[in-house]
């Protein structure tokens, strides 16, 4: 019975092409390329680099705060670690807590060094920024679960809410950058950081959950090639 | 099968039989009534070890190409993978062991460089077996009288008789055990993976999976001690009859 199924396998398995480390690597480059196209085409578009009152050191300090939690996520979404199985359960859930808190934690305490940070800023709600945030992170979001794709065996959900937080991250480093005050140092509002700023975040986070199914493999039998039993008759 | 285990039971197995009951005779038992746990006292740990190293290279190979190696992984980890299956669905141990190294099959691109095969192979395994059992509740009540442990070969009479007892004793405390425990015992002492290992398996922390096992082992332990207390009252009642009929 079981060299049976041993020939019925092998056969099958030379019948079913399957993709090598290689091939795979190139996939993932060309993935890769796509989305870094996509944010640069977005940033092109809505290319309003913050001027204006805000000072120089600021900025510097928020966007490159966001850019190394950015990357942090990034690497937690994309790499697996040295296991097949992904990341532990207790990593990717500091990293999901813990990033978006540290994002916040750091945008508002630097911002609070500033003064008059908090003021009403009238005529901008957020919307805007939040439109554009979900477009910078859509490229990168849709890239990252192309990549996790089928690869994902435990912590599924987990997994699909640090993609999200990923995709979520970069979007804010970029808005970091963008978000153009209309008066001295407002982007801390809280309505406006609330929608342009932390709702983006929140709704990548919600979809990478929503679509974490995307990532398990295949379980029915129905819908993988399996070794046809009919083969050896 | 003694001569085996008295050649091949190495200190490590010895201890970790001690760390697992306080009672020898009881471990001899316990393990002379299982043949799966009985093949784990013969595996020498670094036999073992060698053999994952070898699937790993031969991973390693079938993810860059080597189309040949696929054969090399499947005979290294099918056995164990029915050993595994064979607990919870025997009778359908084939079709997923078949399915899990199809899934190996498609993922081999993704394969980390230098991560190791079985605790992959055997997650895999074990969400096939999760989506299997759920998928047909009907099948698993289906196969509740057939043998779980099976007997290994004994000559004498009342060592088969012993044995087959402690088996059924062993099938029916493990399976009245949360899966969790007795899914962290399997992974530990007849599939030889490391604390770690079974952690990732199961998707908990080795302390978890620590935890379950020796909670397990006690079950098991327990189980065996209420037996042969029990057998020990029979043999007692039985002689002080034989006494009564002879005077």
């Amino acid at each position: 019975m079981s060299s049976r199924s041993r020939a019925l396998l092998l056969r099958w398995a030379s019948s079913v092409p399957s993709p090598t480390r290689a091939e795979v690597q190139r996939q993932h480059r060309l993935v890769i390329a796509a989305a870094v196209l996509w944010t640069m085409g977005v940033l092109w578009v809505f290319r309003e680099v913050r001027g204006g009152p805000r000072p120089i050191w600021l900025a510097a300090v928020t966007s490159l705060g966001a850019v190394a939690l950015a990357i942090v996520a990034l690497l937690v979404a994309v790499r697996r670690g040295h296991s097949m199985l992904g990341r532990a359960k207790p990593v990717l859930v500091s990293v999901v807590i813990g990033v978006p808190l540290l994002l916040i934690t750091w945008k508002v305490a630097a911002t609070a060094c500033a003064h008059g940070t908090v003021a009403a800023w009238v005529g901008r709600s957020g919307t805007r920024c939040m439109i554009v945030a979900l477009l910078d992170g859509a490229g990168p979001f849709v890239a990252i679960l192309w990549l996790r794709r089928r690869s994902v065996l435990e912590q599924a959900r987990w997994t699909g809410a640090s993609i999200g937080l990923a995709a979520g991250a970069i979007a804010w480093a970029l808005n970091e950058l963008r978000c153009r005050p209309a008066g001295v140092l407002q982007v801390a509002y809280l309505p406006h950081f609330l929608l342009g700023h932390v709702m983006p975040l929140v709704m990548f986070i919600g979809l990478g959950v929503v679509l974490a199914r995307w990532l398990s493999p295949s379980w029915s039998i129905a819908n993988i090639g399996r070794p046809n039993r009919s083969q050896s008759d | 099968m003694a001569a085996c285990v008295d050649r091949r039971w190495s200190a490590d197995s010895r201890r970790r039989f001690a760390a697992g009951s306080n009672d020898r005779k009881d471990s001899v038992i316990l393990f002379a009534g299982s043949s799966v746990l009985a093949r784990h006292v013969c595996c020498d740990r670094d036999l073992m070890e060698a053999d994952e190293r070898n699937v790993d290279a031969a991973m390693e190979r079938y993810a860059d190409g080597d189309d040949a190696a696929f054969g090399n992984i499947y005979d290294a980890l099918a056995p164990q993978l029915r050993g595994y299956l064979r607990r919870s669905i025997p009778e359908h141990v084939e079709d997923v062991v078949q399915q899990t190294f199809c899934q190996v099959h498609l993922a081999r691109g993704s394969f980390i460089r230098g991560a190791r095969v079985k605790p992959w192979v055997f997650a895999i395994a074990r969400r096939l077996l999760i989506d299997r059992l759920r998928r047909a509740k009907h099948e698993a009540s289906a196969r509740a009288g057939q043998p779980l442990w099976a007997p290994f070969r004994i000559h004498a009479p009342d060592e088969a008789l012993l044995a087959s007892e402690t088996a059924t004793q062993i099938r029916e405390t493990l399976g009245s055990m949360p899966a969790g425990q007795r899914e962290a015992l399997v992974l530990l002492r007849d599939e030889g993976l490391s604390v770690r290992e079974a952690a990732v398996v199961l998707g908990t922390t080795a302390a978890a999976v620590k935890f379950r096992a020796r909670r397990a082992l006690q079950a098991l332990r327990r189980a065996l001690e209420g037996r042969r207390a029990l057998g020990r009252r029979k043999r007692s009642t039985t002689r002080s009859g034989a006494d009564g009929i002879e005077s």
